[in-house]
């Protein structure tokens, strides 16, 4: 596995997109909910409240969420479109066929790429450890160790977050395999499709007499979603929890549980949408 | 000993039958020419028996089995356009193929030398010429020594002179005793460079041998004489005569060995008391073959 994987890095170094996406990630991912501060500094009036608010979210525990929502997006955007990159240029470029060709077997061919997205995973998992933890650090008051390992179950979701979410990239990728079509399919599948999904399968379950909230939960991509949810959405899901007995957002262990299930789930038909495929 | 055996081998895509039945058996050392026009089922053949398509029925087995699924290892081949990673160098896209191959001993220079690209190797290949591309294709097959190399319609789409400078490289390696299967529309290239040939139109199998059995060098000869049927007699019973059939009311035409020559049958004939008016001798061109194997398509076309 690790030739394989070093295979697929020489393959894709010097390719420029997937230079500049990589560049992207690591340059916003530590960045990206500190320019909020930037906005509101100058906030005078009523408007100085959100700049307070703001000042909190770097707080420990509370950056964890929060740099963890915002970076999974950037995983979303960055990384998910270099494992589309990766896999459909083989394809229009025909050098996966040509790779085969050339002695690899289907199996080694998706291993390959399999290797560079728990690598990217990885990696992203560590900037995002390494990023929260130094703006916590950096803006809570009366900081100590104790505070910095709070919550760090956060780091696990994350990764399985980021992982969920390239695997989803490269079921998309193998079962479309042109680059624009796979692109189409990969944003708008949970920016539209699956909350079209979600708000019909309600709508039928309520005609239907039945209404379960919770059921849209467990779509999949929601269900990645909710590894990491913008942290006020989850506030607001324990509060109707306890009150309504409602619960738009899955609780931690249902979410890494799911997460873990999709995930594989993910992985299982890319790899067997490949298998039955000619090259 | 076979390096290939292809066994009842067929493909269909939907209703059409790309492949029918194919039965093929490539032995060691040859140099195997698949002839057939576009679309005849040449690139399918490959595409299974290099394992990038799946077959509808039938089988193929590569060195009796030897290598198991590693057997594209000890093959190198390209089909159709050379693909490779375009903004990647020629250098390291051999590497990228050394990789994949499990090779470390290639001489990634000199392979370059062979296929004349050392000057060029650390341009990207997306600034390749098409000559320069095939050239890089014939060096990558060469990587990990296979004992079988592919070559898929080598010369398509190049100039005079990049097809003469591909055509030499393919004969340098022909020489150097591999195995090597060529697909081709080219009778001209197939005739210059292989040893055995298949044809094969509308995915079926039309003939399969020796280059030189199956193109016959036969010559073909019009004859006219004021004794027409003594001289049928005369060539009907000369077991170097071939396809005897009259052409007018004085005119005969066959086809006979090449070794036999014109002033011989003159020679016959006058030995005979039989008087030509006419001898004309027209040598049998490849393209006559090959259109006469293919024919009755033809015909339906």
């Amino acid at each position: 596995m690790l030739q394989l994987f070093k295979t697929e890095i020489k393959k894709f170094k010097d390719n420029s997109t997937i230079k500049l996406l990589g560049i992207f990630f690591i340059a916003l991912t530590p960045f990206v909910i500190l320019t909020l501060k930037g906005i509101f500094k100058d906030a005078t009036g009523p408007i100085s409240i959100i700049n307070k608010a703001i000042s909190e979210i770097y707080d420990l525990p509370m950056v964890w969420e929060y740099q963890g929502y915002a970076a999974s997006w950037l995983v979303f955007f960055f990384l998910g479109f270099m494992v589309l990159q990766m896999f459909t240029n083989e394809v229009s470029q025909r050098t996966m066929r040509q790779n085969i060709i050339f002695g690899y077997t289907k199996k080694e061919f998706f291993t390959a790429k399999v290797s560079v997205i728990i690598f990217l995973a990885i990696c992203a998992t560590i900037l995002y450890a390494l990023s929260s933890a130094i703006i916590g650090m950096i803006h809570t008051p009366g900081f100590d160790l104790e505070l910095l390992l709070d919550n760090n179950w956060a780091i696990l979701r994350f990764f399985i977050s980021t992982i969920g979410t390239l695997f989803f990239a490269l079921l998309v990728a193998v079962v479309f395999r042109r680059g624009g079509l796979s692109m189409f399919i990969y944003f708008a599948y949970p920016l539209i499709l699956e909350p079209i999904m979600r708000g019909l399968t309600i709508w039928a379950l309520i005609r239907g007499g039945k209404p379960s909230w919770t059921i849209m939960n467990y779509f999949p991509m929601n269900t990645i979603e909710d590894l990491m949810v913008f942290p006020f959405i989850r506030i607001f899901s324990d509060f109707l929890n306890i009150h309504e007995n409602m619960s738009p957002v899955h609780s931690y262990p249902i979410a890494i549980g799911m997460g873990i299930v999709y995930t594989a789930l993910f992985l299982f038909l890319a790899w067997k949408s490949f298998e039955k495929s000619d090259i | 000993m076979p390096v290939l055996q292809i066994n009842n081998l067929t493909k269909r895509y939907g209703k059409l039958t790309a492949l029918d039945n194919l039965n093929l058996t490539i032995e060691a050392g040859n140099i195997y020419g698949l002839l057939g026009p576009n679309g005849s089922g040449k690139t399918t053949t490959l595409g299974i028996i290099l394992g990038i398509l799946a077959e509808t029925s039938g089988s193929f087995e590569w060195f009796d089995g030897e290598y198991g699924d590693k057997y594209r290892m000890r093959i190198g081949a390209i089909l159709e356009t050379p693909n490779f990673y375009p903004y990647l160098n020629a250098q390291k896209n051999l590497e990228i193929v050394q990789d994949i191959k499990q090779s470390s001993g290639d001489d990634i220079e000199a392979l370059l030398t062979t296929v004349n690209l050392a000057h060029r190797k650390d341009s990207k290949f997306r600034t390749y010429s098409l000559g320069m591309k095939q050239r890089l294709a014939i060096a990558a097959t060469l990587i990990g020594s296979p004992d079988v190399v592919i070559f898929d319609e080598p010369t398509n789409g190049l100039d005079p002179e990049g097809i003469a400078e591909v055509r030499n490289i393919l004969r340098r390696v022909a020489d150097s005793g591999k195995t090597v299967i060529m697909a081709s529309h080219l009778l001209d290239e197939v005739e210059k460079i292989c040893s055995h040939v298949a044809i094969i139109k509308d995915g079926h199998l039309r003939a399969t041998g020796e280059v030189g059995k199956i193109f016959t060098d036969d010559t073909t000869l019009i004859i006219s004489s004021n004794n027409l049927d003594g001289l049928k007699d005369v060539l009907a019973s000369r077991s170097y005569i071939k396809d005897l059939s009259q052409l007018d009311n004085n005119i005969v035409e066959c086809q006979m060995n090449s070794e036999i020559t014109a002033e011989e049958i003159c020679r016959l004939a006058f030995d005979n008391n039989i008087m030509l008016t006419r001898l004309e001798t027209r040598k049998r061109r490849l393209e006559d073959d090959f259109l006469e194997l293919t024919k009755d398509n033809i015909t339906k076309n």
